[in-house]
């Protein structure tokens, strides 16, 4: 299933657009993945994607928007509110997380991303589930 | 009972006459002749003299004839009984002598000389005299008075008659002389008049005894009313009066008569009478008595007039005192009920103009700060007087008032029109008696009571002494309202300070403590605040940092800056000053110059002291002249300290709130560094990881296993690193107090202890420890934080298989009947001495022990410690060394606490 999903992922850091394109490929052993690499006109790029993305990653520090208001684009188009979005924050912070899931995510995912779990919290989104995984 | 006297002296001279004549008749010779005729002339000579006598004594013309007169009277018949006993020697009353022998008595004859015609003239000049006297008394009398006069009227006509022969020659009865006879007949008719009319009887005698010296008047009046008689006492009661017998009793007495008319009754009738002559009272007790003849024959009325005015002037000042008496009674009355005192003096000063009937009545306050006497009441019309500012100098000696206060004394002007130096007031011309009574309480002059009366000499002595008693009582009024004033004055003012007080307790701004201020004081002056930035007390230069200032309750500006500081001058003289009238500053041209400005008359500055420290001034403005004359210096003191310490307080609230705002920035500041350290940190370190571990994953090749354990190492030093990371951060926010949990209800224990127990099993690797669990088979779910629940229990176990080389762990998990679940993590490692058991909970510290292992942060028990308590339960370790140690974690099934962090 989780190498038929297809995957956004957005993050303006590049070396963590690199591990998350290594870990795609050699762990969740897929080529349905696109990264955008910051937040600018973000929507008009996602409906330029071919295919509906079954799960968004958001890195929640990047530039012009952040993940918040990322989010906050996704969820107010109708064609794309219903995509399962799940944070990725290298950011500890319990607050942090609580801020999240009082936004509307439908997870975190804190790095570094411990890839033995990741193709399963992978699975478990895909499923509808809500998944709280900071580091 | 001289008339009756003189009566009987009249006749025995008569009857010596008569007896001498008939001597003469009979004596033969002579010789015998001559001597009885010279014995005739003692009864010739003298008994005209005393029916003279008789007659003015009996109509009452006694007093107007002096004693002298009488001796003058007598003097004649003297010298003529000397000339008589000498003729033979001068023949001076008979030049020759015969006797006539033609009957059988022989007459002694001789040629009468000029002397003789002289004693002729004398005795019935006399005689006749009296004679008109008595005639118009009986012309004027009636009834029982006429018949008396007539009585003697007619007997002495009789007598009169034998000389009418004797004047026109006729020689009745020869040679013969018959007046001795006719007044021996004379004689009989008065003596029948004495026994049947009681000439000396009824009114002579009573006229004697009680009349003629009585202190009460007598009037004697006729059935018609016409006066008989009236006795010497009555003209004291009419002294114009002339004794007239025969008018009418309206004549003399007119204002009377009407009395008389009332007692027409003829019943003895009283009437108490007043007569006013100018200032002089006279009262008169008149008693009309019916006078009867022989009991029922009614011939008359008596009247009898008392004076009473010693008896109504006594009464008259008993009332008056009495009056008085009651005045003061008033005057204490009100003393005892009226506090007020600007009540109760315009009433004194009413009350006493009224009772005493006064022109004016003034009561003057002392003063003493300015040692005058301020008019505070007056009775009538006190506008006019008000008007002339009546504040007298105590030292105005020219001054009545100012006189009374400074010597304590009564001083009095009893006639102002002789006193001397005395000036009425304008508003008083009228004035001739003024009265100025200190008003004294114990050594303290509370003021002077003026008195002024329209007529002269109006007080008494005694009225005096009353008014003396009256000012005292003032006084003592007055102090006591004065007392009851200060006291609630005192009361008002703690009550303004109160409110004051209060109220600037909520001004957060100048501006508001100025709007108190206002509120409080509801004055309408201008009001400047002015701050001191720096203030020096040595030189009195100051640089004002804050003006405010309102103007008729309107902010004009607030927190005029940089204001200079010799715009507003200080003044260092006392806690408060007075500025009564832009003349006061006259050698202060600063001020000067700032309350003309702003067309201001005068003001008032009160410094504001906390401790030692002058904060600055307030001022109040106001564009009348003496706003503030009578204003409370200890309110305004009391203000500026509540004003001051308000001032201190907004100063010390703000640098607080600055501080507060510094800190709150400094910990953002923090915060954000945390944040972003953390983001900067793990953004490179989770590359290294994930890279490092898919390479040794052999996800991009294999690897030879030198190659597999050399990142394997490189993976754990990071990790160690990354935990570095999460724990320093972790401490940091516990220090910081952020630290904040993320509750959670219905945690399944089971659920997480599920996902420790693998997680120490791979730990321990291939150690020789045997993990144990003593779990309860029924444990509740919880409330708390999931993630740091698992964090403490998760640092428990990592300390106890990294010192643990052999034996076993133990976990425990018990219900305790405290409603708490107790964790217990029991190794069989080294232990820790008792030494270090409370530093081990200390940031930053680790035992020799875990110096020596060289792995963990030193934080991990220090974080899970503050997480227990964080959670309401508690983290403590037993261990005796070398015998293993015992980590316990108590932590409560659930809170209040807990529930109120517990997220949606």
């Amino acid at each position: 299933v989780i190498q038929e999903a297809y995957y956004l992922y957005v993050e303006d850091e590049p070396m963590s657009r690199e591990v998350m394109s290594l870990i795609m490929e050699t762990i969740v052993v897929t080529e349905n993945f696109t990264i955008f690499e910051d937040s600018s006109n973000f929507m008009e790029r996602v409906r330029a994607l071919e295919i509906k993305p079954d799960i968004i990653l958001i890195d929640i520090q990047m530039k012009p928007h952040d993940g918040f208001e990322t989010l906050e684009m996704i969820r107010s188009d109708v064609s794309y509110n219903d995509v399962p979005i799940v944070a990725l924050t290298a950011s500890v912070m319990h607050e942090e997380v609580h801020r999240l899931r009082e936004a509307g995510f439908n997870g975190a995912i804190g790095k570094p991303l411990d890839v033995q779990t990741f193709p399963n919290l992978l699975e478990r989104i895909l499923q509808g589930e809500h998944v709280w995984h900071p580091s | 009972m001289p008339e009756t006297r003189i009566y009987i002296i009249f006749v025995l001279l008569q009857a010596s006459w008569t007896f001498g004549y008939i001597g003469e008749l009979l004596s033969p010779t002579l010789t015998g002749k001559i001597v009885w005729d010279n014995f005739q002339f003692i009864g010739y000579m003298f008994a005209p003299v005393f029916i003279f006598a008789f007659v003015i004594r009996f109509v009452g013309a006694v007093d107007r004839t002096p004693p002298k007169w009488w001796i003058a009277l007598l003097a004649f018949p003297i010298l003529t009984m000397a000339l008589i006993l000498t003729n033979s020697s001068h023949r001076l009353i008979r030049e020759s002598s015969e006797i006539i022998a033609d009957s059988p008595f022989h007459v002694l004859q001789y040629a009468f000389t000029p002397y003789v015609y002289l004693t002729l003239l004398f005795v019935y000049g006399l005689s006749f005299t009296g004679l008109g006297f008595l005639f118009r008394t009986f012309m004027n009398a009636r009834y029982l008075r006429r018949q008396q006069i007539g009585i003697i009227f007619t007997g002495f006509l009789i007598s009169m008659s034998s000389v009418i022969p004797l004047f026109i020659g006729v020689k009745l009865f020869g040679q013969r002389d018959v007046t001795p006879i006719t007044f021996g007949i004379a004689n009989i008719i008065i003596s029948w008049g004495i026994f049947r009319y009681g000439l000396f009887d009824i009114v002579p005698i009573a006229r004697d005894v009680v009349i003629e010296h009585a202190e009460a008047g007598v009037v004697v009046l006729d059935l018609e009313n016409h006066v008989v008689d009236i006795n010497p006492a009555t003209r004291i009661f009419n002294p114009g009066m002339k004794y007239s017998p025969g008018k009418t009793f309206a004549q003399l007495f007119h204002s009377w008569q009407s009395y008389l008319q009332e007692y027409l009754d003829n019943k003895q009738t009283t009437f108490d009478v007043t007569d006013e002559v100018g200032d002089n009272k006279k009262y008169y007790r008149l008693v009309f008595s019916p006078l009867f003849v022989q009991r029922s024959n009614h011939v008359g009325t008596l009247l009898t007039i008392y004076n009473m005015t010693w008896h109504f002037e006594t009464q008259d000042i008993i009332t008056q005192h009495n009056r008085n008496l009651q005045l003061a009674a008033e005057v204490s009355r009100k003393i005892t009920t009226v506090l007020d005192i600007d009540e109760l003096l315009p009433q004194i000063a009413q009350t006493t103009a009224q009772v005493f009937n006064l022109y004016y009545v003034a009561v003057f306050l002392f003063d003493e700060a300015s040692q005058k006497l301020q008019i505070a009441a007056g009775s009538g019309d006190v506008e006019n007087i008000e008007d002339a500012k009546l504040d007298l100098e105590l030292s105005n000696e020219r001054l009545l008032v100012s006189q009374a206060g400074l010597k304590r004394e009564v001083v009095q002007a009893t006639d102002t029109l002789e006193h001397l130096g005395y000036k009425n007031s304008p508003s008083l011309p009228e004035t001739r008696t003024e009265i100025a009574l200190p008003m004294i309480v114990g050594d303290k002059l509370m003021g002077v009571l003026d008195l002024q009366a329209v007529e002269p000499h109006r007080f008494q002595e005694n009225t005096v002494r009353l008014l003396s008693n009256l000012a005292e009582q003032i006084a003592i009024a007055v102090n006591n309202s004065q007392t009851f004033q200060r006291a609630r004055q005192l009361q008002a003012e703690t009550e303004i300070l109160y409110r004051i007080g209060r109220e600037l307790n909520a001004a957060s701004t100048y501006a508001d403590i100025i709007g108190v201020i206002v509120n409080v004081l509801d004055v309408n002056y201008n009001i400047y605040l002015n701050l001191f930035d720096t203030f020096d007390a040595g030189t009195a230069q100051s640089t004002i940092d804050t003006a405010c200032w309102i103007h008729q309750k309107e902010f004009i500006a607030v927190n005029v800056k940089t204001y200079p500081a010799e715009f507003v001058p200080d003044m260092l003289a006392g806690q408060v000053y007075v500025v009564n009238t832009l003349e006061d500053l006259n050698n202060d041209p600063t001020l000067y110059s700032l309350l003309s400005q702003q067309n201001m008359q005068s003001a008032l500055a009160v410094a504001l002291w906390v401790k030692e420290r002058r904060l600055g001034t307030l001022y109040f403005l106001s564009d009348q002249p003496y706003a503030f004359s009578s204003i409370e210096k200890r309110v305004l003191e009391g203000l500026a300290d509540a004003v001051a310490a308000a001032i201190e307080r907004i100063r010390l609230f703000d640098e607080q709130t600055q501080t507060a705002e510094r800190l709150r920035e400094v910990d953002s500041m923090k915060s954000q560094f945390l944040a972003s350290m953390s983001h900067e940190l793990r953004t490179p370190l989770n590359a290294i990881l994930n890279f490092t571990e898919i390479v040794a994953l052999e996800k991009l090749g294999s690897l030879t296993e030198r190659q597999k354990s050399v990142l394997q190492k490189s993976l754990d030093s990071g990790k160690h690193l990354l935990d570095l990371i999460n724990d320093v951060l972790d401490m940091t926010k516990i220090e910081s107090g952020m630290m904040e949990l993320f509750v959670e209800d219905q945690i399944d224990l089971y659920e997480e202890l599920c996902s420790i127990i693998p997680a120490t099993e791979i730990l321990l690797k291939d150690k020789p420890v045997a993990l144990i669990q003593d779990i309860d088979s029924n444990l509740p779910t919880i409330l708390g934080d999931r993630r740091r629940i698992r964090q403490i229990l998760l640092n428990l176990f990592s300390n106890a298989v990294k010192f643990t080389d052999k034996g076993s762990i133990t976990l425990s998990v018990k219900t305790k009947s405290d409603g708490s679940l107790l964790f217990a993590v029991i190794d069989t490692g080294p232990g820790i001495p008792l030494d270090q058991q409370s530093m081990i909970f200390e940031p930053f510290v680790q035992t020799e022990t875990g110096i020596k292992q060289n792995e963990g942060t030193g934080l991990g028990l220090p974080i899970s410690c503050r997480l227990a308590e964080a959670h309401g339960g508690s983290l403590w370790v037993e261990s005796e060394p070398g015998d293993g140690a015992a980590f316990y974690l108590s932590l409560p099934i659930r809170t209040v606490e807990l529930e109120g962090m517990l997220q949606k």
